[in-house]
């Protein structure tokens, strides 16, 4: 029981904190972890001397805390004594946005600037996919809700719980022996269209070509099912209300009560399952950039892993972490604006 | 003496017509849903194949035949050959294996053992440690998982390699500390009965002794069994680090029932006849918490497979030649051979959809099935 401000005001306390700890257990995986990240950049042959020299520039001879401390860029003067720590600002995440050089995948390149045109290239697959499994699992929600007793209800459901229950890396294979290898419909595989410039590299806006469908199609289906579980369950709870007897007995035509009165009070709850669907989302678009062979960062994430280019992995985690919490947070605060009971009526967990 | 007469009928009355538990009645739920039912057929033949992959595969899952590559379904390999002319449908079986081992492992640890551990604690202690316990699930539960675990199995891996590399070396069923370790371990688990039934089985930290002993002694002779195979380290590396991941929505559903449950009538009523906390955790919480346990394990169990089939497609879980869905289905992916050679993509795929579809649809009735209030 507390008031909006309050609430609002600790959950956005609550994100820095959470991603705070989050980057520093990333940053000491990737640091403590691999025995060998002193290998990847020095080369395994390399001679004792020049692997301490790496392990000085890299400040790997210091403590983890302070290793951390550097990366979010704060250097922390050990001579001075205690009380007075002096710290000084260098090139760092929360500084300068310096997320660090790539040290394996592309050799002295920006973090930052490999990420982030790619990023622009998961986005577009991503949104495109986030619109058509709610459309599609609106649709299907409202519809199997006023046709709850006919046998299409169930149908409707099932048949896009099987699709929620195949995992990408199995629907997408099987979509591409359908459309690219029986049918001949959608290009085999890659990404392209209409380049842009944006800054770093030129970056191809897939969206306006049929690269786009393979990748949305298979990121949507998925989430369809939740979608439409969703909507359904509300949108009957909604045909029960009183507004709706009393805008039937007022005599609306029905397709007026349906869009004016019901599904927009049954929509409010699909707020909730956006956090859920960007998760989806971010996990399919690992599989479906690999299998494609479209250059995003679930593609760049693999290599980065594969080719154990660490600060490339351990940006990418951080701003997906980032991203997400912030999205959870966001998602919070609108749904106690829009349902007060959530945080007033409901329990405190 | 008239009140007597009538009351001894009824008393004895009783025993016949018993009335049904509530496992008898989830069960006789069960069955009555069909989809449910060839669900679980499905998955025990499943977890039956892997078990038993050494007897049921016809070939060596290992065993190259060159001459035969990429060759199609035919009467001696049912399924086709790879591009190494490995025989698909025994690494179909031996990948069912690699799935059982995961699944299992991940259950045991982060499903049972941190989930319903934390979740007791966490709901029934209350305070300071419930905040720890809810505030690092949060946490951890606001993450994308897959980039976390991407992350650790690709910078953990060598590390893991060597402990296990260590422990393998130091831990074998000819060594002399094993087989004393063991044989304590058995007589407290043989210490634990006897006092129990001299007890007359009311005594419940005799009986945690033995259900300690026990579990520690079937984890001594399971990492033995691990260790003794290959690409043990791989196994190991992928259950903890998705055990981190899925522990979270158990305990926090565990917690809420456990926090309902101790202001209930009987616990209360136990914890002022003195019982201590043991015994109304096991005889008193367990016992009521337990189909949502079950609920939550087998609702997670498609995930956790579909979690390691993923890992090992991105390359970084299992690693060759142990097999396993995710590598059979990344040697098929491309769309060369799902040009050239569609069958080697279409078995294992369809093996993998049905089976992770039947791990929900189980999932789904035993939630309706378990938890009658939830729907």
């Amino acid at each position: 029981m507390q008031g909006l401000f309050p609430y609002v005001i600790q959950r956005m306390l609550w994100a820095p904190a959470i991603l705070l700890f989050v980057s520093f257990g990333a940053f000491a995986i990737t640091r403590l972890g691999p025995v060998d990240t002193v290998d990847v950049i020095a080369g395994e042959r390399a001679d004792e001397e020049a692997k301490e020299r790496v392990r000085q520039e890299l400040h790997l001879d210091e403590p983890i805390i302070e290793q951390y401390a550097l990366y979010l860029g704060f250097d922390v003067d050990r001579t001075s004594s205690f009380p007075f720590i002096e710290v000084d600002t260098v090139d760092g995440v929360l500084t300068t946005g310096d997320f660090g050089k790539s040290v394996s995948i592309y050799r002295g390149f920006d973090v930052w600037d490999i990420i982030w045109p790619r990023m622009l290239v998961s986005i577009q697959p991503g949104m495109v996919a986030l619109f058509f499994s709610f459309t599609i699992g609106t649709l299907v929600g409202v519809n199997a809700a006023l046709r709850q007793g006919t046998w299409m209800d169930p149908a409707a459901i099932g048949s896009f719980l099987f699709f929620q229950s195949i995992p990408v890396l199995v629907s997408l294979p099987f979509l591409i022996l359908i459309f690219v290898v029986q049918l001949g419909w959608l290009p085999a595989t890659g990404w392209g269209g209409p380049e842009i410039d944006v800054g770093p590299q030129e970056i191809a806006l897939g969206i306006f070509s049929l690269h786009i469908i393979l990748p949305a199609l298979a990121l949507s289906l998925p989430g369809i099912a939740g979608v439409a579980r969703l909507v359904r369950a509300t949108t009957l709870q909604v045909l029960g209300e009183d507004y709706v007897r009393t805008a039937r007995a007022k005599g609306l035509p029905e397709p007026s009560v349906v869009s004016d009165h019901v599904v927009r009070n049954s929509l409010l709850p699909l707020v909730t399952v956006i956090g859920l669907s960007l998760t989806a989302l971010l996990e399919g678009a690992f599989f479906v950039e690999l299998i494609l062979g479209i250059p995003g960062i679930g593609q760049l994430g693999v290599q980065a892993a594969q080719s154990r280019d660490y600060n490339v992995v351990l940006a990418l985690v951080i701003i997906i972490a980032a991203g997400f919490i912030i999205a959870n947070v966001i998602t919070d605060i609108a749904y106690t604006i829009i349902d007060p009971r959530i945080r007033l009526g409901g329990p405190s967990d | 003496m008239d009140t007597a007469a009538v009351q001894v009928p009824i008393e004895s009355e009783e025993p016949t017509q018993q009335p049904a538990g509530p496992w008898r009645l989830a069960l006789r739920r069960l069955s009555r849903k069909k989809l449910a039912v060839i669900a679980l057929v499905l998955i025990a033949a499943f977890y039956l194949m892997g078990l038993f992959a050494p007897v049921v595969a016809p070939h060596d899952y290992r065993a190259q035949d060159l001459d035969n590559t990429l060759a199609g379904p035919s009467a001696e390999h049912i399924f086709g050959t790879d591009r190494l002319g490995r025989d698909q449908l025994s690494r179909v079986i031996w990948s069912s294996r690699t799935t059982i081992i995961v699944t299992v492992a991940t259950v045991m640890a982060g499903g049972l053992l941190l989930s319903v551990g934390l979740g007791l604690l966490s709901g029934y202690m209350g305070g300071r440690t419930d905040t720890a316990i809810m505030r690092s699930g949060e946490a951890l539960g606001s993450l994308p998982a897959l980039p976390m675990l991407i992350l650790i199995n690709a910078t953990m891996r060598d590390r893991f390699r060597g402990w296990v590399d260590t422990l393998e070396n130091n831990f074998s069923t000819d060594d002399p500390a094993f087989i004393i370790t063991v044989l304590v371990l058995t007589l407290l688990a043989v210490i634990g009965v006897v006092a129990w039934l001299r007890s007359s089985r009311q005594s419940g930290a005799w009986l945690g002794l033995v259900f300690i002993a026990m579990f520690f002694m079937l984890v001594i002779w399971g990492m033995q069994a691990v260790f003794a195979t290959a690409g043990a380290s791989d196994y190991f590396l992928i259950f903890t680090a998705l055990s981190l991941f899925f522990w979270v929505g158990g305990a926090r559903v565990i917690r809420s029932q456990v926090l309902a449950l101790r202001e209930t009538e009987y616990v209360i009523a136990a914890q002022s006849m003195g019982a201590g906390t043991w015994r109304i955790v096991t005889s008193h919480l367990l016992p009521n918490v337990m189909p949502i346990i079950i609920v939550g394990v087998s609702a997670s169990l498609g995930a956790i497979a579909g979690s390691e089939i993923a890992l090992t497609f991105l390359g970084v879980g299992v690693h060759d030649p142990s097999p396993s869905f995710g590598a059979l289905i990344f040697d098929s992916a491309s769309i060369v051979t799902v040009r050239n050679h569609p069958h080697l993509l279409i078995y294992p795929a369809i093996i993998v959809g049905m089976m992770i579809f039947s791990f929900n649809l189980l999932g789904d009735a035993l939630n309706d099935v378990l938890t009658p209030r939830a729907r």
